[in-house]
C-alpha cells in the first residue's frame, strides 16, 4: 500500500501537499480531501435532486432552493412540489443516514480496534431494528404511553435503545482485556443478529397487515417515504452525533496504541469506551428508525478513505460523514431510477457492492482472522 | 515520614495480584530523579507487572508516589505530562506512518508551533531513524517499531526537568529487540534523559549493560526485592547467582570499574568441558 501520493496524483496535488505527505504528514492531504469531499457532496445532492422519473432542470432546483420566485407554470409548479417535498427530504434524509452509518462504522472499528467491526455486520443494527419494530408493533398497545410521551421520537429512541444495548452485550462478550478477539465479535455478532432477528419473528407474527407493511420497508432499507417528520425525528439524534464525534477524534486515535498505551498518553479510556458506544448506538439508532438496515456504508468507507489519507479520526469522521452522505445519496438515485417508475430497496444495492469489499478486506487480512 | 531531598519515586508496600495469583509481594522502594534505575530480574519475578502497576496500568495495593504527590490522585492528562511508559509490545490496529505514531506522543497544546514536524524529526533522529518519517510503521522491523514508540515516549515528556520539576520514563525491556549498537544508543538516551534532571526506571535483561548505565539496580525474584543498590553493591557472584538460579561469575572491566558477568555453563555441559 503506497502511503505517499502516486506519480498521478503528484502532478494533480499541490507541491506543499505532496512535500508533507512525503515527509509521512498526510494532514494537509486529508484538509483537500475532506475539502474535496464537500464538495462532492454538495455536487451529488444538486444532481440527486435534478435526477428520478421526472428530470427536473438544475436552474428550476436552485431556483426553488433558494426560494427565488412564483412558479411560471403548472409544470413548474409540479416540479416544485415534487422537489420540495419528495426528493429534498430524500437527499436529505440520505445524507444523513450516509454520515451516520459511515462515521458509526469508523468509531466502531476505532472503538473495537478492528477494521471489519460494523454495526450492521456485528448485529447492532439488527438489535436497533428490534427495537424498533417493537415500537411499531406494540406502539399502539403495550407501548402505546411511550409513543404518547415521545411522540415522533419514540421510534427513532427504540432504536437507539435496541443498538444500546447490543453495542454493549457485544463489547462486554468480545473483549478481553483491551483487546477485541475478531472471531468472538463476529460470532457474538452473529448469535444477537440472530437473537434479535428471531424476536423481530414474533412481532412479525403478531403484526397486523398495515404494521406488516411497515416492517418489511425496514426488513429491505430504503430511503423511500422520506418526508420531512422523518429528518425531524432522526436529523436531531444524527446532527448530535455527527458534532460531537471530533471530540473522540483524539482518544480514538491514542486508541490505535491499546488500551494501555492510550492511558498513558493521559486519554480517560474508560470514559472514551462508554460516550463511543453511546455515539455508535445512537447514530445507527436514528438511521435504522427512518431507513431500515441499509448495510455495509459503515465497513467500506471508512476503509477507502484510510487507505486515502490514513486513520487519523480528526481526519477521517468528518471525510467518512462527507462521503457516506455522498455515496448513500448516489446509491439511492441509482435505486429509485434503475427500474422506474418501480425502485430498488437501497439496502440490496449497498450489500451487492459492500459484501464482496467486505471479503476482500477479510482475505487481505487473513492474519487477523487466524491469529 | 521522611522527606526526600530529591525528588523521587516511593514505593510503598506494593501489592499485585493476577486472576487472584500473587505477582508483586509488598515491594518498596524509592528512585531518584538525575538516575537510572534499572530493574532486573528472572523471567516471571514480576518487572513488568510491577511497572504496570506503578504506572496506573494494573490494579494494586500499596502508595506510588511520583515528585511527593499520590499518582492515584492526579487526573489522567496531569500524570501524562509527568510520565512517559514504553510498553514491551506495541500493535498499531490501524496503517500509521512513523510520523503519526511520534505524532500520538505529542500532547495537545504541549508545543506553541501548529506543526509537531520538527519535534518529530528530532525525536527520530535521537533514536537513529532520521528519514523514516514517510515509511509505513508496519513495514518496519520488530526493532525498528520499538525505536520509534521509544521516540513517540520521548516526545511526551520531551523536557526531562520543566522549571526543576522532573519528568520520569517507564521503559518496560526498551532494549530487547535490538542490536548491540542500538541497545547502546538507546541506553545512552536514557542516561541523558536522566542527566538532564529526568528520572528513569527501566526493565532489563542485559546484566552488563545494567551495570554499565545503572545507577541503581533493584533485583526481583518470585515477585519480591531480593536486593537494591549500586551496580557494584548488587552485581556480585553470589547476588546474581542467587537470583538467577545459575552459577554466574563476575569480573572486572575496565580495570576493577564496571562489575562484567560471564555466563556459565552449568551441569552436563559443564561436566563435559
Amino acid at each position: 500500500m503506497s502511503l505517499s501520493a502516486s506519480s498521478l496524483s503528484e502532478r494533480l496535488l499541490p507541491e506543499r501537499v505532496v512535500a508533507q505527505a512525503r515527509l509521512g504528514d498526510r494532514e494537509p492531504l486529508a484538509r483537500l480531501v475532506i475539502a474535496g469531499l464537500a464538495m462532492l457532496l454538495v455536487a451529488v445532492m444538486l444532481f440527486s435532486l435534478t435526477t428520478g422519473a421526472l428530470d427536473i432542470p438544475l436552474s428550476s432546483v436552485v431556483k426553488a432552493l433558494l426560494g427565488q420566485g412564483e412558479a411560471a407554470s403548472p409544470a413548474e409548479l409540479r416540479d416544485r412540489i415534487v422537489l420540495m417535498d419528495v426528493r429534498l427530504p430524500r437527499v436529505l434524509l440520505g445524507a444523513l443516514v450516509g454520515a451516520a452509518l459511515a462515521v458509526s462504522g469508523a468509531v466502531m472499528q476505532g472503538l473495537f480496534r478492528n477494521p471489519l467491526a460494523d454495526p450492521g455486520i456485528v448485529g447492532v443494527s439488527a438489535g436497533a431494528g428490534l427495537g424498533a419494530a417493537s415500537m411499531i408493533v406494540l406502539g399502539t398497545t403495550a407501548l402505546a404511553p411511550v409513543v404518547a410521551v415521545l411522540g415522533i421520537y419514540a421510534l427513532p429512541l427504540a432504536a437507539f435503545f435496541g443498538g444500546l444495548l447490543t453495542t454493549f452485550t457485544l463489547y462486554r462478550i468480545g473483549t478481553r482485556g483491551g483487546m477485541t478477539s475478531v472471531a468472538t465479535m463476529l460470532l457474538a455478532g452473529i448469535a444477537l443478529s440472530a437473537l434479535a432477528g428471531a424476536a423481530t419473528g414474533l412481532l412479525v407474527y403478531i403484526a397486523s397487515d398495515q404494521q406488516l407493511r411497515d416492517l418489511n420497508f425496514w426488513a429491505l432499507g430504503s430511503l423511500a417515504g422520506s418526508n420531512w417528520q422523518k429528518i425531524l425525528a432522526a436529523g436531531p439524534i444524527i446532527a448530535v452525533v455527527l458534532v460531537g464525534v471530533p471530540f473522540l477524534a483524539h482518544g480514538l486515535n491514542g486508541l490505535v496504541l491499546g488500551e494501555a498505551a492510550a492511558g498513558h498518553l493521559g486519554i480517560r479510556v474508560q470514559r472514551l469506551k462508554r460516550v463511543a458506544i453511546v455515539a455508535v448506538a445512537a447514530a445507527t439508532g436514528a438511521s435504522v428508525a427512518v431507513s431500515g438496515g441499509i448495510g455495509f456504508v459503515g465497513i467500506v468507507v471508512p476503509h477507502l478513505l484510510r487507505l486515502t489519507i490514513g486513520p487519523d479520526h480528526r481526519f477521517l469522521l468528518p471525510a467518512c460523514a462527507l462521503l457516506g452522505g455522498s455515496l448513500l445519496i448516489l446509491a439511492d438515485t441509482v435505486s429509485r431510477t434503475i427500474v422506474a417508475p418501480a425502485e430498488l430497496p437501497i439496502g440490496i444495492l449497498t450489500a451487492l457492492a459492500g459484501a464482496p469489499f467486505f471479503l476482500w478486506i477479510l482475505l487481505r487480512r487473513k492474519g487477523l482472522i487466524y491469529s | 515520614m521522611s522527606m526526600a531531598a530529591t525528588p523521587t519515586l516511593e514505593i510503598e508496600a506494593l501489592n499485585v495480584s493476577l486472576s487472584g495469583t500473587p505477582i508483586v509481594r509488598d515491594v518498596s522502594f524509592a528512585a531518584k530523579a538525575g538516575a537510572v534505575t534499572v530493574i532486573v530480574g528472572p523471567n516471571g519475578s514480576g518487572k513488568s507487572t510491577m511497572l504496570k502497576a506503578v504506572t496506573g496500568e494494573l490494579r494494586h495495593t500499596g502508595r506510588v508516589r511520583l515528585n511527593g504527590t499520590k499518582v492515584d490522585g492526579l487526573p489522567p492528562e496531569a500524570l501524562a505530562g509527568l510520565r512517559a511508559v514504553l510498553p514491551q509490545h506495541t500493535s498499531l490496529t490501524f496503517p500509521l506512518t512513523v510520523a503519526e505514531v511520534v505524532r500520538l506522543g505529542i500532547r495537545r497544546g504541549a508545543l506553541p508551533s501548529a506543526s509537531p514536524h520538527r519535534r518529530i524529526c528530532e525525536a527520530l533522529e535521537r533514536v537513529d531513524l532520521d528519514g523514516f518519517a514517510a515509511r509505513a510503521y508496519h513495514s518496519l522491523s520488530g526493532g525498528e517499531q520499538q525505536r520509534v514508540q521509544l521516540a513517540r515516549v520521548l516526545c511526551q515528556v520531551w523536557d526531562p526537568c520543566p522549571g526543576g520539576v522532573p519528568r520520569w520514563l517507564f521503559l518496560d525491556e526498551p532494549i530487547s529487540s535490538l542490536d548491540i549498537r542500538h541497545q547502546i544508543l538507546i541506553m545512552d538516551v536514557a542516561a541523558d534523559y536522566a542527566r538532564a534532571g529526568g528520572g528513569v526506571v527501566a526493565v532489563l535483561h542485559d546484566l552488563n549493560l545494567t551495570a554499565l548505565y545503572a545507577d541503581h539496580i533493584l533485583v526481583m525474584k518470585t515477585g519480591r526485592l531480593l536486593s537494591q543498590g549500586t551496580p557494584k553493591e548488587v552485581i556480585t557472584d553470589r547476588l546474581v547467582s542467587e537470583a538467577f538460579d545459575h552459577p554466574l561469575r563476575v569480573s572486572a572491566v575496565p580495570a576493577g570499574e564496571v562489575p562484567f558477568i560471564l555466563p556459565q555453563a552449568a551441569g552436563p555441559v559443564a561436566a563435559v568441558r
